[in-house]
Protein backbone atom coordinates (compact mmCIF):
# COMPACT_ATOMS: atom_id res chain seq x y z
CA UNK A 1 0.00 0.00 0.00
CA UNK A 2 3.15 1.89 0.49
CA UNK A 3 4.01 2.24 -3.16
CA UNK A 4 0.53 3.30 -3.99
CA UNK A 5 0.33 6.38 -1.82
CA UNK A 6 3.88 7.04 -2.80
CA UNK A 7 2.84 7.85 -6.33
CA UNK A 8 3.41 11.47 -7.39
CA UNK A 9 0.62 13.46 -6.77
CA UNK A 10 -1.83 14.23 -9.23
CA UNK A 11 -2.51 18.39 -10.25
CA UNK A 12 -4.92 20.59 -8.09
CA UNK A 13 -8.58 20.33 -8.83
CA UNK A 14 -9.04 23.17 -11.55
CA UNK A 15 -11.41 25.92 -10.73
CA UNK A 16 -12.00 27.35 -13.68
CA UNK A 17 -10.63 28.07 -17.91
CA UNK A 18 -7.62 29.80 -16.12
CA UNK A 19 -6.46 26.77 -13.97
CA UNK A 20 -6.51 24.35 -16.21
CA UNK A 21 -3.00 21.92 -15.79
CA UNK A 22 -0.76 22.58 -18.16
CA UNK A 23 -1.06 19.20 -20.12
CA UNK A 24 -4.45 19.00 -20.36
CA UNK A 25 -4.61 23.01 -21.61
CA UNK A 26 -2.15 21.22 -24.59
CA UNK A 27 -4.58 19.21 -25.29
CA UNK A 28 -7.73 21.55 -25.78
CA UNK A 29 -5.54 23.77 -27.38
CA UNK A 30 -4.11 21.10 -29.84
CA UNK A 31 -7.94 21.04 -31.07
CA UNK A 32 -7.70 24.69 -32.23
CA UNK A 33 -6.42 26.55 -35.37
CA UNK A 34 -5.01 29.67 -35.44
CA UNK A 35 -7.40 32.23 -35.03
CA UNK A 36 -9.49 30.59 -31.82
CA UNK A 37 -5.95 30.09 -30.06
CA UNK A 38 -5.62 33.90 -31.05
CA UNK A 39 -9.03 34.87 -29.22
CA UNK A 40 -8.01 32.49 -26.29
CA UNK A 41 -5.63 35.14 -25.45
CA UNK A 42 -8.46 37.46 -24.75
CA UNK A 43 -10.30 35.11 -22.26
CA UNK A 44 -7.97 36.35 -19.47
CA UNK A 45 -4.65 37.16 -18.14
CA UNK A 46 -3.91 33.67 -17.13
CA UNK A 47 -4.66 32.05 -20.33
CA UNK A 48 -3.14 35.21 -22.36
CA UNK A 49 0.03 34.18 -20.13
CA UNK A 50 0.32 30.50 -20.80
CA UNK A 51 -0.96 30.12 -24.08
CA UNK A 52 2.61 31.63 -24.94
CA UNK A 53 3.99 28.52 -23.04
CA UNK A 54 2.16 26.07 -24.72
CA UNK A 55 2.43 23.94 -28.15
CA UNK A 56 1.24 24.96 -30.87
CA UNK A 57 -0.29 22.17 -33.43
CA UNK A 58 -0.99 23.20 -37.33
CA UNK A 59 -1.89 20.40 -38.78
CA UNK A 60 -5.06 22.10 -41.05
CA UNK A 61 -3.34 24.13 -43.88
CA UNK A 62 -6.94 24.28 -45.38
CA UNK A 63 -6.06 23.13 -48.69
CA UNK A 64 -3.42 21.06 -49.82
CA UNK A 65 -2.25 23.72 -52.26
CA UNK A 66 -0.65 25.32 -48.62
CA UNK A 67 2.05 24.30 -46.66
CA UNK A 68 1.22 24.16 -42.56
CA UNK A 69 3.99 26.75 -42.46
CA UNK A 70 5.23 29.69 -44.93
CA UNK A 71 7.96 31.60 -44.72
CA UNK A 72 9.00 33.28 -47.44
CA UNK A 73 9.30 36.94 -48.60
CA UNK A 74 6.58 38.81 -50.69
CA UNK A 75 6.87 38.86 -54.25
CA UNK A 76 6.22 42.92 -53.97
CA UNK A 77 9.25 43.00 -51.50
CA UNK A 78 11.83 40.47 -51.28
CA UNK A 79 13.27 42.46 -48.82
CA UNK A 80 10.64 41.52 -46.05
CA UNK A 81 10.06 38.29 -44.63
CA UNK A 82 6.19 36.85 -44.04
CA UNK A 83 4.86 34.05 -42.00
CA UNK A 84 1.83 32.29 -42.78
CA UNK A 85 0.58 29.03 -40.91
CA UNK A 86 -2.12 27.09 -43.02
CA UNK A 87 -4.55 29.69 -44.54
CA UNK A 88 -4.48 31.83 -42.02
CA UNK A 89 -3.51 35.19 -43.51
CA UNK A 90 -0.04 36.43 -43.75
CA UNK A 91 1.89 38.45 -41.15
CA UNK A 92 5.04 40.79 -42.05
CA UNK A 93 8.04 41.65 -40.70
CA UNK A 94 10.37 44.27 -41.67
CA UNK A 95 13.31 44.33 -42.57
CA UNK A 96 16.28 43.85 -40.34
CA UNK A 97 14.74 43.68 -37.38
CA UNK A 98 14.31 40.06 -36.62
CA UNK A 99 13.77 40.35 -33.31
CA UNK A 100 10.38 41.24 -34.05
CA UNK A 101 9.14 37.55 -35.74
CA UNK A 102 11.00 36.20 -32.80
CA UNK A 103 9.25 38.17 -30.52
CA UNK A 104 5.97 37.18 -32.37
CA UNK A 105 6.44 33.84 -32.23
CA UNK A 106 7.31 33.57 -28.43
CA UNK A 107 4.23 35.01 -27.70
CA UNK A 108 2.20 32.61 -29.75
CA UNK A 109 3.35 29.46 -28.63
CA UNK A 110 6.78 27.07 -26.35
CA UNK A 111 6.80 24.83 -29.06
CA UNK A 112 5.00 24.21 -32.63
CA UNK A 113 4.47 20.61 -34.39
CA UNK A 114 3.85 20.65 -37.91
CA UNK A 115 4.04 18.76 -40.88
CA UNK A 116 5.46 20.99 -43.49
CA UNK A 117 7.32 23.79 -44.29
CA UNK A 118 7.93 25.49 -47.09
CA UNK A 119 10.68 28.78 -47.64
CA UNK A 120 9.55 30.02 -50.32
CA UNK A 121 11.21 33.00 -51.89
CA UNK A 122 13.34 33.09 -49.03
CA UNK A 123 16.59 35.98 -49.85
CA UNK A 124 19.00 34.06 -48.73
CA UNK A 125 21.29 36.81 -49.51
CA UNK A 126 19.68 39.19 -47.44
CA UNK A 127 18.17 36.39 -44.43
CA UNK A 128 21.06 33.99 -43.95
CA UNK A 129 20.24 30.66 -43.22
CA UNK A 130 20.99 30.71 -39.69
CA UNK A 131 17.88 32.98 -39.63
CA UNK A 132 15.98 30.42 -40.62
CA UNK A 133 17.19 27.95 -38.51
CA UNK A 134 16.35 30.24 -35.58
CA UNK A 135 12.90 30.28 -36.58
CA UNK A 136 12.24 27.37 -36.61
CA UNK A 137 14.27 25.90 -33.47
CA UNK A 138 11.43 25.37 -31.24
CA UNK A 139 9.36 24.13 -34.63
CA UNK A 140 9.07 20.02 -34.74
CA UNK A 141 8.28 19.69 -38.69
CA UNK A 142 8.17 16.26 -40.89
CA UNK A 143 8.97 17.63 -44.57
CA UNK A 144 10.37 20.92 -46.15
CA UNK A 145 9.83 22.83 -49.40
CA UNK A 146 11.70 25.43 -50.78
CA UNK A 147 11.16 27.11 -53.96
CA UNK A 148 14.45 29.50 -54.60
CA UNK A 149 15.13 32.01 -57.19
CA UNK A 150 18.40 33.46 -58.72
CA UNK A 151 17.83 36.60 -56.67
CA UNK A 152 17.34 35.20 -53.27
CA UNK A 153 20.30 31.84 -54.08
CA UNK A 154 22.90 31.70 -51.97
CA UNK A 155 25.90 28.98 -51.66
CA UNK A 156 24.94 29.01 -48.36
CA UNK A 157 21.83 27.57 -48.89
CA UNK A 158 23.49 24.34 -50.33
CA UNK A 159 24.75 23.82 -46.78
CA UNK A 160 21.40 23.97 -45.18
CA UNK A 161 19.72 21.55 -48.31
CA UNK A 162 22.82 19.44 -46.95
CA UNK A 163 22.08 19.21 -43.24
CA UNK A 164 18.13 19.16 -43.94
CA UNK A 165 18.06 16.30 -46.88
CA UNK A 166 16.45 14.21 -45.36
CA UNK A 167 13.64 16.06 -44.81
CA UNK A 168 13.58 17.69 -48.15
CA UNK A 169 10.61 16.90 -50.20
CA UNK A 170 9.90 19.40 -52.85
CA UNK A 171 12.55 22.15 -54.69
CA UNK A 172 11.49 24.32 -56.67
CA UNK A 173 14.57 26.24 -58.76
CA UNK A 174 13.61 28.84 -61.20
CA UNK A 175 15.13 28.31 -64.68
CA UNK A 176 17.22 30.87 -64.57
CA UNK A 177 18.97 29.77 -61.51
CA UNK A 178 19.31 25.96 -62.68
CA UNK A 179 20.66 27.23 -65.81
CA UNK A 180 23.67 29.29 -64.56
CA UNK A 181 24.92 25.88 -62.69
CA UNK A 182 25.46 27.54 -59.70
CA UNK A 183 22.41 25.78 -58.17
CA UNK A 184 25.04 22.79 -56.78
CA UNK A 185 23.08 20.80 -53.97
CA UNK A 186 23.58 17.56 -52.75
CA UNK A 187 22.02 14.27 -53.49
CA UNK A 188 18.38 14.28 -52.05
CA UNK A 189 16.90 10.73 -51.11
CA UNK A 190 13.83 12.11 -50.50
CA UNK A 191 13.24 14.50 -53.03
CA UNK A 192 9.67 14.07 -54.89
CA UNK A 193 9.69 17.28 -57.63
CA UNK A 194 11.73 19.86 -58.69
CA UNK A 195 9.20 22.60 -59.72
CA UNK A 196 5.48 21.48 -59.68
CA UNK A 197 3.23 19.95 -62.07
CA UNK A 198 1.07 22.27 -62.22
CA UNK A 199 3.67 24.99 -63.33
CA UNK A 200 5.07 25.26 -67.11
CA UNK A 201 7.83 22.92 -67.75
CA UNK A 202 11.27 24.45 -67.66
CA UNK A 203 13.28 25.25 -70.68
CA UNK A 204 16.79 23.98 -68.91
CA UNK A 205 19.65 23.79 -71.05
CA UNK A 206 20.27 19.96 -71.51
CA UNK A 207 23.71 20.17 -69.68
CA UNK A 208 21.38 21.73 -66.80
CA UNK A 209 18.95 18.78 -67.06
CA UNK A 210 21.48 16.16 -67.41
CA UNK A 211 23.44 17.11 -64.51
CA UNK A 212 19.96 16.78 -62.47
CA UNK A 213 19.84 13.42 -63.46
CA UNK A 214 23.36 12.99 -62.98
CA UNK A 215 22.85 13.62 -59.45
CA UNK A 216 20.41 10.68 -58.88
CA UNK A 217 17.74 11.82 -56.23
CA UNK A 218 15.28 9.63 -55.82
CA UNK A 219 11.91 9.42 -57.08
CA UNK A 220 11.02 12.82 -58.48
CA UNK A 221 9.40 14.60 -61.07
CA UNK A 222 11.36 16.72 -63.27
CA UNK A 223 9.51 19.33 -65.57
CA UNK A 224 12.09 20.34 -68.09
CA UNK A 225 12.06 20.64 -71.55
CA UNK A 226 14.31 18.23 -72.84
CA UNK A 227 15.92 19.66 -76.49
CA UNK A 228 17.80 17.29 -78.60
CA UNK A 229 17.27 12.91 -79.09
CA UNK A 230 20.53 12.90 -77.50
CA UNK A 231 19.59 14.48 -74.83
CA UNK A 232 16.54 11.85 -74.58
CA UNK A 233 18.64 9.18 -75.16
CA UNK A 234 21.34 10.01 -72.45
CA UNK A 235 18.52 10.89 -70.37
CA UNK A 236 17.32 7.12 -70.59
CA UNK A 237 20.91 5.90 -70.28
CA UNK A 238 21.46 8.26 -67.23
CA UNK A 239 18.09 6.94 -65.12
CA UNK A 240 19.15 3.08 -66.37
CA UNK A 241 22.48 3.54 -64.55
CA UNK A 242 20.95 4.63 -61.38
CA UNK A 243 20.50 2.05 -58.31
CA UNK A 244 17.85 3.89 -57.22
CA UNK A 245 14.24 4.05 -58.85
CA UNK A 246 13.71 7.01 -60.67
CA UNK A 247 10.59 9.00 -62.20
CA UNK A 248 11.61 12.06 -64.71
CA UNK A 249 8.59 13.72 -66.41
CA UNK A 250 9.61 16.08 -68.62
CA UNK A 251 8.66 17.63 -71.76
CA UNK A 252 9.54 17.00 -75.30
CA UNK A 253 9.46 18.95 -78.90
CA UNK A 254 7.15 16.63 -81.36
CA UNK A 255 10.12 16.90 -83.45
CA UNK A 256 13.29 15.06 -81.18
CA UNK A 257 10.98 12.62 -80.34
CA UNK A 258 10.49 11.43 -84.17
CA UNK A 259 14.16 12.14 -84.35
CA UNK A 260 14.93 9.78 -80.57
CA UNK A 261 12.97 7.09 -82.51
CA UNK A 262 14.92 7.17 -85.88
CA UNK A 263 18.04 7.01 -83.57
CA UNK A 264 17.44 4.27 -81.98
CA UNK A 265 15.92 2.56 -85.14
CA UNK A 266 12.43 2.06 -84.94
CA UNK A 267 9.78 3.57 -86.73
CA UNK A 268 9.72 5.54 -89.86
CA UNK A 269 8.51 9.34 -90.52
CA UNK A 270 6.04 10.22 -93.04
CA UNK A 271 6.14 13.93 -91.49
CA UNK A 272 7.29 15.93 -88.69
CA UNK A 273 5.79 14.89 -84.80
CA UNK A 274 4.11 11.60 -86.51
CA UNK A 275 5.68 8.44 -85.78
CA UNK A 276 4.42 4.93 -87.40
CA UNK A 277 5.23 1.94 -86.00
CA UNK A 278 3.76 -1.05 -86.98
CA UNK A 279 0.59 -0.29 -86.55
CA UNK A 280 0.38 3.53 -85.68
CA UNK A 281 0.53 3.24 -81.88
CA UNK A 282 2.05 6.40 -81.66
CA UNK A 283 0.23 9.62 -82.81
CA UNK A 284 2.39 12.20 -81.09
CA UNK A 285 0.56 15.49 -82.23
CA UNK A 286 -0.61 17.01 -85.33
CA UNK A 287 2.06 16.83 -87.97
CA UNK A 288 1.80 20.17 -88.25
CA UNK A 289 4.76 22.85 -89.54
CA UNK A 290 4.98 23.60 -85.70
CA UNK A 291 8.42 22.12 -84.42
CA UNK A 292 8.08 23.01 -81.17
CA UNK A 293 4.87 21.53 -80.12
CA UNK A 294 5.99 19.42 -77.48
CA UNK A 295 4.85 16.18 -75.30
CA UNK A 296 4.75 14.86 -72.38
CA UNK A 297 6.84 11.75 -71.76
CA UNK A 298 7.33 9.80 -68.30
CA UNK A 299 10.84 7.68 -68.32
CA UNK A 300 10.70 5.17 -65.38
CA UNK A 301 13.30 2.77 -64.29
CA UNK A 302 11.12 -0.39 -63.68
CA UNK A 303 13.39 -3.24 -62.41
CA UNK A 304 16.44 -2.52 -64.32
CA UNK A 305 13.67 -1.95 -67.65
CA UNK A 306 13.50 1.70 -68.70
CA UNK A 307 9.81 2.69 -69.64
CA UNK A 308 8.84 5.40 -71.47
CA UNK A 309 5.58 6.90 -71.65
CA UNK A 310 4.20 9.40 -73.89
CA UNK A 311 1.26 10.84 -74.71
CA UNK A 312 -0.91 13.76 -73.11
CA UNK A 313 -2.03 12.29 -69.77
CA UNK A 314 0.13 12.44 -66.55
CA UNK A 315 1.01 9.60 -65.60
CA UNK A 316 0.36 10.17 -61.84
CA UNK A 317 -3.16 9.20 -62.40
CA UNK A 318 -2.50 5.48 -63.70
CA UNK A 319 -0.37 5.04 -60.80
CA UNK A 320 -2.73 5.82 -57.80
CA UNK A 321 -3.78 3.08 -55.98
CA UNK A 322 -2.32 -0.18 -57.81
CA UNK A 323 -0.33 -2.62 -55.32
CA UNK A 324 2.91 -3.92 -56.42
CA UNK A 325 2.49 -7.70 -57.12
CA UNK A 326 6.31 -8.29 -57.74
CA UNK A 327 8.01 -6.08 -55.74
CA UNK A 328 11.98 -5.51 -56.72
CA UNK A 329 14.20 -5.20 -54.05
CA UNK A 330 15.17 -1.45 -55.14
CA UNK A 331 11.78 -0.47 -54.72
CA UNK A 332 11.05 1.59 -51.86
CA UNK A 333 8.59 0.32 -49.10
CA UNK A 334 6.14 3.35 -50.15
CA UNK A 335 6.16 2.47 -53.50
CA UNK A 336 2.76 2.20 -55.29
CA UNK A 337 3.64 1.33 -58.55
CA UNK A 338 2.62 -1.85 -60.69
CA UNK A 339 4.12 -3.92 -63.13
CA UNK A 340 5.16 -2.83 -66.35
CA UNK A 341 2.04 -5.13 -68.05
CA UNK A 342 -0.28 -3.50 -65.47
CA UNK A 343 -0.28 0.20 -66.92
CA UNK A 344 -3.24 0.87 -68.96
CA UNK A 345 -0.79 1.09 -72.69
CA UNK A 346 -0.25 -0.29 -75.47
CA UNK A 347 3.49 -1.23 -75.30
CA UNK A 348 6.38 -1.78 -77.85
CA UNK A 349 9.36 -3.11 -76.64
CA UNK A 350 12.94 -2.22 -78.02
CA UNK A 351 16.36 -3.31 -77.34
CA UNK A 352 19.05 -0.53 -77.45
CA UNK A 353 22.69 -1.69 -77.76
CA UNK A 354 24.31 0.43 -74.89
CA UNK A 355 27.98 -0.90 -74.57
CA UNK A 356 28.51 -4.36 -74.81
CA UNK A 357 25.22 -4.63 -72.78
CA UNK A 358 21.78 -4.58 -74.47
CA UNK A 359 18.65 -2.36 -72.73
CA UNK A 360 15.66 -2.81 -72.54
CA UNK A 361 13.34 -0.14 -73.65
CA UNK A 362 9.12 -0.30 -73.35
CA UNK A 363 7.54 2.50 -74.75
CA UNK A 364 4.01 3.27 -74.32
CA UNK A 365 1.33 5.89 -75.30
CA UNK A 366 -0.81 6.61 -73.21
CA UNK B 1 -16.43 -11.28 -12.07
CA UNK B 2 -13.66 -10.00 -10.73
CA UNK B 3 -13.62 -6.13 -8.31
CA UNK B 4 -11.21 -4.25 -7.19
CA UNK B 5 -12.16 -0.98 -5.05
CA UNK B 6 -11.23 2.41 -6.47
CA UNK B 7 -11.31 5.00 -3.53
CA UNK B 8 -11.89 8.37 -4.15
CA UNK B 9 -10.05 11.67 -2.25
CA UNK B 10 -13.27 12.20 -0.54
CA UNK B 11 -12.91 8.49 1.24
CA UNK B 12 -15.92 6.84 -1.20
CA UNK B 13 -15.45 3.11 -2.64
CA UNK B 14 -16.15 2.43 -6.14
CA UNK B 15 -15.91 -1.48 -6.72
CA UNK B 16 -15.14 -1.71 -10.32
CA UNK B 17 -14.74 -4.54 -12.52
CA UNK B 18 -11.58 -5.51 -13.44
CA UNK B 19 -11.65 -5.12 -17.11
CA UNK B 20 -13.10 -1.73 -17.04
CA UNK B 21 -9.49 -0.57 -15.70
CA UNK B 22 -7.85 -1.62 -18.66
CA UNK B 23 -8.67 1.55 -20.12
CA UNK B 24 -6.72 3.49 -17.59
CA UNK B 25 -2.97 3.12 -17.94
CA UNK B 26 -2.20 4.72 -14.29
CA UNK B 27 -4.62 1.98 -12.62
CA UNK B 28 -3.58 -0.74 -14.81
CA UNK B 29 -0.10 -0.48 -14.37
CA UNK B 30 -0.49 -0.29 -10.58
CA UNK B 31 -2.51 -3.39 -10.87
CA UNK B 32 0.42 -4.90 -12.35
CA UNK B 33 3.27 -3.26 -10.54
CA UNK B 34 1.21 -4.44 -7.24
CA UNK B 35 0.08 -8.25 -8.14
CA UNK B 36 -3.42 -7.13 -7.75
CA UNK B 37 -4.24 -9.54 -10.20
CA UNK B 38 -2.96 -12.89 -8.09
CA UNK B 39 -6.22 -14.16 -6.20
CA UNK B 40 -4.48 -16.05 -4.27
CA UNK B 41 -1.90 -12.98 -2.00
CA UNK B 42 -3.70 -10.36 0.10
CA UNK B 43 -3.41 -7.79 -2.72
CA UNK B 44 -6.09 -8.87 -4.37
CA UNK B 45 -8.42 -7.39 -1.56
CA UNK B 46 -6.61 -4.35 -1.15
CA UNK B 47 -8.18 -1.07 -2.73
CA UNK B 48 -6.38 1.45 -4.75
CA UNK B 49 -6.71 5.32 -3.29
CA UNK B 50 -7.16 8.05 -5.87
CA UNK B 51 -6.09 11.00 -4.06
CA UNK B 52 -7.88 14.49 -5.40
CA UNK B 53 -10.19 12.47 -7.88
CA UNK B 54 -13.59 13.06 -5.89
CA UNK B 55 -16.39 10.88 -5.87
CA UNK B 56 -18.60 12.40 -7.97
CA UNK B 57 -15.19 12.99 -10.74
CA UNK B 58 -15.01 9.19 -10.69
CA UNK B 59 -18.37 8.29 -10.74
CA UNK B 60 -18.61 10.11 -13.95
CA UNK B 61 -15.08 8.72 -15.09
CA UNK B 62 -16.62 4.79 -14.17
CA UNK B 63 -20.03 5.69 -16.22
CA UNK B 64 -17.65 6.98 -18.96
CA UNK B 65 -15.43 3.54 -18.88
CA UNK B 66 -18.69 1.04 -18.62
CA UNK B 67 -20.34 2.99 -21.32
CA UNK B 68 -16.79 2.07 -23.89
CA UNK B 69 -15.99 -1.19 -22.38
CA UNK B 70 -14.16 -2.73 -25.05
CA UNK B 71 -13.53 -0.55 -27.05
CA UNK B 72 -9.80 -0.47 -28.18
CA UNK B 73 -7.37 1.64 -26.08
CA UNK B 74 -5.64 3.83 -28.02
CA UNK B 75 -1.40 3.86 -28.15
CA UNK B 76 0.34 6.48 -28.24
CA UNK B 77 -0.82 9.84 -29.79
CA UNK B 78 -0.97 10.01 -33.59
CA UNK B 79 -2.14 13.67 -33.77
CA UNK B 80 -2.75 13.84 -37.20
CA UNK B 81 -5.43 11.62 -37.07
CA UNK B 82 -6.85 12.86 -33.75
CA UNK B 83 -7.11 16.57 -35.36
CA UNK B 84 -10.03 15.57 -36.94
CA UNK B 85 -11.76 13.57 -34.02
CA UNK B 86 -15.63 13.85 -33.88
CA UNK B 87 -17.21 13.80 -30.35
CA UNK B 88 -19.82 10.83 -30.89
CA UNK B 89 -23.46 12.28 -29.70
CA UNK B 90 -22.97 9.66 -26.63
CA UNK B 91 -20.24 11.70 -25.31
CA UNK B 92 -21.41 14.82 -26.29
CA UNK B 93 -24.60 14.01 -24.24
CA UNK B 94 -22.61 12.95 -21.40
CA UNK B 95 -20.30 16.03 -21.36
CA UNK B 96 -22.94 18.59 -21.38
CA UNK B 97 -24.11 19.02 -18.32
CA UNK B 98 -21.22 19.39 -17.13
CA UNK B 99 -20.39 21.64 -20.02
CA UNK B 100 -19.19 25.34 -19.12
CA UNK B 101 -17.64 24.41 -15.39
CA UNK B 102 -15.01 23.10 -13.23
CA UNK B 103 -16.78 19.14 -13.50
CA UNK B 104 -15.83 19.02 -16.83
CA UNK B 105 -12.39 20.22 -16.13
CA UNK B 106 -11.92 18.38 -12.80
CA UNK B 107 -12.85 15.13 -15.65
CA UNK B 108 -10.59 16.24 -18.19
CA UNK B 109 -7.91 16.36 -15.39
CA UNK B 110 -8.89 12.82 -13.68
CA UNK B 111 -8.69 11.45 -17.18
CA UNK B 112 -5.24 12.89 -17.43
CA UNK B 113 -4.04 11.69 -13.95
CA UNK B 114 -5.89 8.27 -14.55
CA UNK B 115 -4.17 8.08 -18.40
CA UNK B 116 -7.54 7.29 -19.65
CA UNK B 117 -6.64 8.33 -23.48
CA UNK B 118 -10.00 8.08 -25.23
CA UNK B 119 -11.83 9.94 -22.20
CA UNK B 120 -9.30 12.78 -22.42
CA UNK B 121 -9.01 13.14 -26.14
CA UNK B 122 -12.68 13.46 -25.90
CA UNK B 123 -12.99 15.86 -23.17
CA UNK B 124 -10.85 18.31 -23.99
CA UNK B 125 -12.31 17.95 -28.01
CA UNK B 126 -15.59 19.14 -26.40
CA UNK B 127 -14.27 21.79 -24.49
CA UNK B 128 -12.34 23.08 -27.46
CA UNK B 129 -15.70 23.15 -29.47
CA UNK B 130 -17.45 25.14 -27.21
CA UNK B 131 -14.13 28.03 -28.31
CA UNK B 132 -13.97 27.82 -31.93
CA UNK B 133 -15.46 30.60 -33.79
CA UNK B 134 -15.81 32.34 -30.17
CA UNK B 135 -14.44 35.92 -29.43
CA UNK B 136 -12.54 36.30 -26.02
CA UNK B 137 -15.58 38.30 -24.45
CA UNK B 138 -18.14 35.53 -25.23
CA UNK B 139 -15.82 32.55 -24.01
CA UNK B 140 -15.50 34.64 -20.88
CA UNK B 141 -19.50 34.67 -20.90
CA UNK B 142 -19.96 31.52 -21.35
CA UNK B 143 -17.46 30.14 -19.19
CA UNK B 144 -17.95 32.89 -16.38
CA UNK B 145 -14.70 34.64 -16.85
CA UNK B 146 -14.10 37.67 -14.72
CA UNK B 147 -12.74 40.50 -17.30
CA UNK B 148 -9.34 41.30 -15.70
CA UNK B 149 -8.25 43.43 -18.95
CA UNK B 150 -7.78 47.21 -19.04
CA UNK B 151 -9.48 48.76 -22.65
CA UNK B 152 -6.16 49.54 -23.28
CA UNK B 153 -4.59 45.57 -22.51
CA UNK B 154 -7.07 44.46 -24.42
CA UNK B 155 -6.63 46.58 -27.29
CA UNK B 156 -3.16 45.94 -27.41
CA UNK B 157 -3.69 41.84 -27.48
CA UNK B 158 -5.84 42.31 -30.43
CA UNK B 159 -3.61 44.44 -32.25
CA UNK B 160 -1.27 41.94 -31.61
CA UNK B 161 -3.41 39.37 -32.89
CA UNK B 162 -4.09 41.18 -36.55
CA UNK B 163 -2.67 40.08 -39.66
CA UNK B 164 -1.98 41.34 -42.55
CA UNK B 165 -3.63 40.97 -46.15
Amino acid sequence: MGNLLSRPSPPSVPRNLDSIPRDALNHILFFLDLPDRLNMRLVCSGLERRISKTTFYNFRPGTSELDDLEIGSPPQNAHQISIRFGSRKIKKFDPFRSEELMHFLSRLFDKGRVNSISLRLVNFNIYHTSYIESILENITYKSITIAVDSHGFHPILSEYIRKNHAKITHIAASECLLNSGEFRIPRLPSVLSFGSRKSKPQKLEDEAFLNLLNERHGEYVLRSACQSELTLLKAILTINDCPVTQDVEFEIGSSVLSSFFHLIGCGFLPGVGFITLDNDDFFVDNPRDDADRWTRATIVQHARTIAVFVGPTPLAPCLAGVRITNQHPLWRHHSTWPPLHLYPAQWKRFRLNEGSAWLDIQIASI
Amino acid sequence: MVLITLVSSDEQNFPVERELLKQSGTIETLIVNMNLDDEDTDAAAMPIPLPNVKGDVLEKVIQWMEHHKGDPVKEGDNEDNNAEIVVPQWDDDFFKPAMYGSKHLELTVAASYLDIKNLLTLSCKAISNTFKGKTGPQIREEWGVPNEFTPEEEEAIRKENEWSE
